[in-house]
């Protein structure tokens, strides 16, 4: 090396580092910071889930309610300017201009996109949308294939998604909304409650440990099964994995650590707690104030109860079923898949 | 109560789940019926994009098969420059028409070093490096797989340097001369390689041309650059290294480039196509 001059050979040196690093820059910074992990630290960047909560829960009043500032500017807006999105190319997506707020009814056969917030009235019918920002479809609204947005995703009354529906923050639906999947950190069904239960949380109570059950023989390492129907006393502590063959019924206030699975169906009580799967080729019912943390799957109907919650943030989940009915506040953190049709259900 | 009363729905309820599959099921036939190109869009080459599709695939394609005399000789004079500013004992050979690299130093077995000093120090770097790799966590495994896969080659120079040296066929003139074609080669098939990847995405004429330009000009100043740091390497180093220079950081490295390069600029194309609409909007 020493033949060759010092600052020459330097020289050479950075410029084969430049040529050959370069390429690789991309992938180095998609290593170290990978995006797609950004939308659930962004969630969690909210601090604790009641503050997100109230979040959404304002965000609701404000664009569906009667008497928030910004909706009614919007509305008044919209009516006079009838803003019409325009298509800068066949193969392009719709683009409407930044800040649209409550366009009148718009109907859309191409995808569309918006800069930041995206505000429609009602009636708007869509086939895709895309929102930068924040999105808000009207009550009656239609969205024909998928719509996503950056921030958060509010449906109105009554509106139908058909397929996919997707935000990094978080999606609320209110009454009467039907959708197939819907994807996000947080997903709030009918009113987002901000409050909860004083024993709720169970896991921080001393429970009386379950009894044995009967006619139970071992499954697995920390499992048991259950030939025909089996019931899991509310109030009490019951830990292992549980098949039933049967239909399971887990009372009122129990606390179930574990995984169960019961193939005629599901009956979980008001305010009880599945740290694991609940799993069933029949129904599932889940009574109001429940919480279950892990994937939540029916192969046949999930009747969701008020304020059920499902998943966490910090682990999101799963939830799947043919039809899925889902009460007024639940929460669901990951995504919700209704094969046949999913419907908010609870007071209007 | 019999629990498995409680499953099932009341009367309301499958009203309403009869209405809600009802209303779904208008908006998804109406979004597969309504408008068909929306849905094929997509998938439907039309003519004006086979016309750009061809362009970027034949034109390049044409051009370098033209040009291959005048960039070998542009590549040679590169890597003259570089090696009598680096004092490597590099030269040209014509024999008619076609110029050939050559090495005019000691050959690859003369420049074998004393195994006792170089070998064992090489030999202890491999397995330090691998065994360094033990304490790699898994976020770091594309890393770690890079890094064993590299002892791995070395490793297997070493026992053949180890064993029979004199049987080591190559030269460092045709280490040279092949990454040289094989980099020219790879430049030949990028067109059609971008093509079938990159190139079905719906992008203007333009960028559709310019962005395969861009990436055989990004190869045509890189290959004599690396063939330079190659010789540097083995002229400094040790002869030992050839094997692991050509077999991980020669074709097997462009390709990696190259890949990338796609990766790059397929990441690219949904935030421009966005910002063309957003501005054409406005």
């Amino acid at each position: 090396v020493s033949a060759a001059p010092g600052l020459v050979l330097s020289f050479f040196l950075l410029v084969c580092a430049a040529l050959l690093l370069l390429p690789f820059y991309p992938a180095w910074r998609a290593w170290q910071r990978p995006t797609h992990r950004q939308a659930l630290r962004g969630a969690s960047g909210h601090g604790d889930q009641a503050s997100l909560l109230r979040q959404l829960g304002q965000q609701m009043t404000t664009l569906f309610g009667s008497g928030g500032p910004f909706a009614s500017e919007s509305l008044v807006q919209a009516l006079v300017r009838q803003h019409r999105p325009q298509a800068a190319d066949d193969h392009l997506p719709v683009s409407i201009a930044r800040n649209p707020q409550a366009h009148l009814g718009v109907q859309s056969h191409r995808p569309d996109c918006a800069d930041a917030v995206l505000q429609l009235r009602e009636n708007s019918d869509f086939h895709e949308v895309l929102a930068d920002g924040h999105l808000v479809l009207g009550p009656n609204s239609r969205v024909r294939s998928w719509a996503h947005a950056d921030k958060t995703l509010l449906l109105g009354e009554s509106c139908v998604a058909a397929r996919r529906l997707t935000s990094d923050h978080g999606i609320a639906l209110a009454h009467d909304c039907c959708f197939e999947w819907v994807k996000a950190p947080v997903i709030v069904f009918g009113r987002p409650r901000t409050h909860q239960h004083p024993d709720r949380d169970l896991r921080k109570r001393r429970l009386p440990p379950h009894a044995p059950l009967q006619d139970a023989h071992p499954w697995g390492p920390d499992g048991w099964q259950v030939d025909g129907d089996c019931i899991i006393q509310g109030g009490h502590h019951f830990t292992g994995t549980l098949v039933v063959t049967g239909v399971l019924s887990i009372g009122a206030g129990a606390l179930l650590e574990g995984d169960v699975t019961a193939h005629k169906g599901i009956v979980i009580g008001e305010r009880a707690h599945i740290t694991g799967s609940v799993m069933s080729d029949q129904s599932i019912r889940v009574f109001n104030e429940a919480v279950i943390g892990g994937p939540l799957v029916s192969e046949s109907m999930l009747q969701l109860g008020v304020g059920v919650r499902l998943g966490s943030l910090h682990t999101p989940t799963s939830v799947s079923g043919n039809v899925i009915l889902a009460d007024d506040g639940v929460t669901a953190h990951g995504s919700v898949h209704a094969a046949q049709a999913g419907l908010v259900w609870g007071p209007g | 109560m019999n629990p498995a009363s409680l499953l099932i729905p009341r009367p309301a309820q499958h009203e309403a789940i009869r209405s809600a599959t009802v209303r779904l099921a208008d908006a998804r036939r109406s979004a597969d019926g309504s408008d068909p190109d929306t849905v094929t869009s997509s998938l439907r080459m039309t003519p004006r994009g086979a016309l750009a599709l061809l362009l970027g695939v034949l034109l390049p394609c044409a051009a370098l098969l033209v040009l291959k005399p005048q960039l070998m000789a542009a590549w040679h004079g590169t890597m003259l420059w570089w090696s009598e500013r680096l004092a490597l004992p590099l030269g040209l050979v014509r024999t008619g028409d076609t110029a050939a690299l050559e090495w005019r130093g000691s050959d690859p077995v003369s420049l074998m070093p004393d195994p006792l000093t170089t070998g064992v120090v090489i030999a202890t770097v491999v397995i330090g490096a691998f065994a360094g790799t033990f304490w790699m966590n898994d976020r770091q495994g594309p890393m770690k797989l890079l890094v064993r896969t590299l002892c791995a080659v070395q490793a297997s120079a070493l026992l053949f340097f180890m064993f029979m040296p004199e049987r080591f066929p190559h030269t460092l003139s045709s280490h040279l001369n092949a990454l040289l074609n094989a980099g020219f080669y790879l430049m030949l098939a990028l067109p059609p390689l971008l093509a079938l990847g990159w190139g079905v995405l719906r992008l203007p004429l333009q960028r559709r041309l310019l962005y395969p330009a861009l990436m055989l000009l990004y190869f045509a100043v890189m290959l004599p650059h690396k063939a330079v740091l190659h010789a540097l390497v083995v002229q400094h180093f040790s002869a030992l290294l050839m094997p692991m220079l050509y077999l991980c950081c020669g074709a097997v490295l462009d390709l990696l480039v190259l890949v990338a390069l796609c990766a790059w600029l397929t990441g690219l194309p949904p935030a421009q196509a966005l910002a063309r609409g957003t501005s054409g909007a406005r």
